[in-house]
């Protein structure tokens, strides 16, 4: 469904993507690994739109996005979370719903003439399923930093979309809220959604992924089912040596 | 029903409430640092009197005013579409200083240094605002609605997705919204509003010249917003009653004219620098200057 | 002939400019934000000569040390009273630009306030002729701005490539947190870049004097010089500072052989928003922090 195609990227002296290709599955959820300064979030960063890559194609079912605004690609159907958080520091969990909700925020005039009534009952049951145990008018600097990445996954999950790409979806949290966590991405495989996952920890990725792909030193090492990639030499040295 | 002083006061206070009002738009709910502000005023102003002494309609050369500088103002957010921070800041500043020196050099157009004098009243058919009290109901009437309509506006899903621009403007693209299309109508809004204010500006005295349009000048404006408080509307109406008010009281102490202009400015930079001191989120600020 | 007549006129103004623009740019480079008050630390130093030379009848040397040692004491206590408060509340860059226009309106009124509107004239100089060089005329006074400019600039550079303090200033500007990792106090090379930045506008200042007379404006006008000066040739690099100064002032002379003479200052304007747009690391290319 998305196929990136031999994307390169340097920064500088620095090399973070180095002719980069492999294709991510339609309904299935890959795991994007690698040991650490591989590249993984700087491609994410091209695909969401935010850096252009110096070479390379990508498509999106077919049709080609390197050059559009990262709007235009969220827009087309690409959802995206951060491995920090990154949310309206001076909004509330409420405001951010709506944000996720749709573009027709964006219309000044529209939204001059007429404001649509607030769904609150449904962001309610949003943040009752992820388990954020506060009122939906807290300001967000005031949730504990799982609750932030719960509502981050909220809000990308919420907005209508064809992909996910989700950076460290559990990174730098506690054992019950990675549980609800990965609970919650089981959900989607079972939905059949199409995600990509980075992700460190080796044997959530064994669970949860159908396909994996590692990236070392801006280039795919390895490709494939879990368990195989898994047990090549290459990735093991490629982690060994990091 | 007012003293003419009070008229007079009251009628600077509603023209600073909408420059104030404007720039708290773009700055406190969008997160431009737009320093160059000030030229959209003498944009405004300009356009205003010269199309008046030119025999068009007063209620023609107001709109025009407000669409000419917020023709200007889509052309600025396109040339600083990339930049963040102080350089932002400096790159507007270097805007104004621009328009500045057009207003003083293009003396063809301009008078330069001269100065118009002789701007007409604002007139419709065969009515003429001659009086200062009609003209304190204009400006009234105009900073009323200027206000209800900002205030729907900011309270909007509209105005929840510009504070989402100004707090994380990578955050907000990559959920879908138009980031330079936002800032582009935020300024336009903007600018639109203080060019209103300049034609206002400009009918009231009957004479401008360059020098309304400088450096003290920004430093007003933004002394009323950040003293108001970024994100307040009410703040910035507030902060420009307090911020004409106050020199005012000098005049009482009986201190000469010529000490009441440079004490003036010197109260606003000390307001201004205590405010960013002390005080720097100001009376009703939600959000932090950045 | 004109057109060397306009070369010796843009030396002259591109060796003021490069005054301002070193001491500017010493400061920027060290502290990273833009101290505009920079040009009114100029003007608050004139009237300060002027206070001491014409008002307290001080011998014109006297006075001209006191004056350079009043504007490193002046660059100090603005650091001291109003930026680093800002810096240890968070405050951003832009916090610090916008409060150092605050700071030179203050000043500028003050000076308007103390000795009012009307220019004031150093009487240290008697009007002297100017002297005939290959057809342009140029005063003993205007080869001293010259001369005095390059020997500064000269020992500037040789300060910070040579000496401890120059070494140390240009480690903290190239990176902070390194510098003080590595042990460097940074916030007393802070200090000095104020008071060494400042005491070069003093000196700056004496010459601008005795050329230009005085006013409670001049400052507004020398930073924007300065600055665009500094921006044209690269904001961090105190010989782009120089080279950017030397180019504004030859561009704004020639400028006005074509242009009315009023648009001397709208030159300047315009290649500082030019600059700022298209090539905000100026002309030798170095960048580090603009466009942040």
């Amino acid at each position: 469904m998305l196929e990136i195609k031999n994307i390169s990227k340097r920064f500088g002296g620095v090399i973070a993507l180095n002719g980069c290709t492999f294709t991510v599955p339609r309904n299935k959820i890959t795991a994007l690994i690698g040991p650490n300064g591989a590249g993984k979030t700087t491609l994410f960063d091209v695909v969401s739109g935010l850096i252009r890559p110096d070479d390379g194609q990508i498509l999106l079912d077919g049709t080609q996005f390197v050059s559009q605004r990262p709007d235009a690609i969220a827009r087309a159907g690409i959802s995206r979370t951060w491995q920090q958080v990154r949310l309206f520091k001076y909004l509330t969990m409420l405001d951010h719903l709506v944000l996720a909700e749709s573009n027709e925020d964006a219309k000044m005039f529209a939204n001059l003439a007429s404001q649509p009534r607030l769904k609150k009952d449904t962001y309610q049951n949003i943040i009752d399923r992820f388990g954020i145990d506060r009122p939906l008018d807290t300001v967000v600097t005031e949730l504990s930093y799982g609750q932030r990445k719960l509502l981050q996954l909220a809000m990308a999950l919420h907005r209508s979309h064809r992909l996910l790409l989700l950076d460290e979806p559990v990174a730098g949290v506690n054992q019950i809220i990675q549980e609800k966590i990965e609970k919650l991405l089981t959900d989607l495989k079972d939905k059949n959604e199409t995600v990509v996952i980075i992700e460190h920890d080796i044997e959530f990725v064994r669970r949860l992924a159908h396909h994996i792909v590692v990236l070392d030193q801006g280039r795919v090492l390895a490709a494939g089912d879990p368990n195989v990639v898994l047990q090549d030499r290459r990735v093991i040295e490629a982690y060994l040596g990091a | 029903m007012f003293t003419p002083y009070a008229t007079h006061i009251l009628i600077l206070i509603g023209i600073y409430a909408l420059l104030g009002l404007s720039l708290n738009l773009v700055l406190g709910f969008t997160g431009l640092l737009n320093l160059g502000h000030i030229a959209f005023f003498g944009i405004g102003a300009y356009t205003s009197a010269l199309l008046t002494l030119a025999g068009v309609p007063f209620p023609l050369a107001l709109l025009a005013a407000g669409l000419l500088a917020s023709v200007f103002g889509f052309f600025l957010m396109l040339a600083v579409r990339k930049i963040k921070g102080d350089y932002l800041a400096l790159v507007t500043l270097g805007f104004s200083f621009v328009v500045y020196s057009i207003f003083l050099n293009w003396t063809g157009l301009t008078r330069g240094p001269l100065g118009i004098p002789g701007i007409p009243k604002p007139s419709l058919g065969m009515f003429t605002l001659a009086s200062n009290q009609g003209y304190l109901v204009l400006v009234l009437i105009i900073v009323v609605l200027t206000s209800l309509f900002l205030w729907r506006l900011t309270r909007s899903r509209f105005g929840r997705v510009l504070e989402a621009v100004r707090d994380d403007d990578l955050a907000a693209s990559v959920l879908g919204k138009p980031v330079f299309r936002l800032q582009a109508q935020s300024m336009m809004l903007s600018s639109f509003i203080a060019g209103i204010a300049g034609s206002l500006f400009a009918h009231y005295l009957t004479y401008i010249d360059p020098t309304s349009f400088f450096l003290s000048e920004i430093i007003l404006v933004l002394t009323i917003v950040i003293i108001g408080g970024l994100g307040s509307l009410r703040g910035s109406v507030i902060a420009a009653v307090i911020i004409l008010v106050i020199p005012e009281v000098l005049r009482f102490v009986g201190l000469p004219s010529a000490i009441v202009g440079p004490m003036r400015q010197i109260l606003y930079a000390v307001l201004l620098i205590g405010v960013l001191l002390l005080k720097p989120r100001g009376l009703f600020g939600r959000v932090d200057l950045t | 002939m004109i057109a060397f007549q306009l070369l010796i006129n843009g030396l002259i103004a591109g060796s003021i400019y490069a005054l301002i623009a070193s001491g500017f740019s010493l400061i920027y480079a060290t502290n990273r934000f833009v101290h505009f008050a920079h040009g009114t630390t100029v003007t608050v130093s004139a009237y300060l000569l002027f206070a001491l030379f014409s008002r307290l009848s001080l011998p014109f040397f006297i006075a001209s040390i006191l004056t350079i040692v009043g504007s490193g004491f002046l660059g100090w206590l603005m650091y001291v009273a109003l930026y680093r408060p800002l810096k240890q509340r968070g405050s951003s860059n832009a916090i610090l630009l916008v409060a150092s226009i605050g700071l030179m309106i203050l000043l500028e009124n003050l000076m308007l306030l103390i000795f009012g509107a009307d220019v004031k004239t150093l009487n240290y100089l008697t009007v002297s002729k100017g002297l005939e060089i290959s057809g342009a005329v140029i005063t003993p006074l205007q080869i001293t701005i010259i001369a005095v400019a390059f020997v500064l600039l000269l020992v500037l550079w040789l300060l910070t490539r040579k000496t401890k303090l120059g070494i140390t200033m240009r480690a903290v500007a190239d990176n902070e947190e390194l510098a003080r990792i590595s042990g460097i106090n940074t916030d007393k090379v802070a200090i000095q870049s104020f008071i060494l930045g400042s005491a070069i506008a003093g000196l700056a200042a004496i010459l601008v004097a005795l050329e230009q007379n005085i006013e409670p404006v001049m400052g507004t006008s020398l930073i924007v010089k300065g600055f665009t000066g500094a921006v044209i040739g690269g904001v961090t690099s105190l010989p782009g500072a120089v080279m950017g100064s030397y180019i504004l002032g030859l561009a704004e002379n020639y400028g006005i052989w074509f242009l009315p003479s009023g648009y001397k200052d709208a030159i300047a304007f315009v290649l500082l928003f030019v600059f700022l747009l298209w090539r905000p690391t100026g002309l030798l290319g170095l960048s580090k922090g603009t466009r942040d």
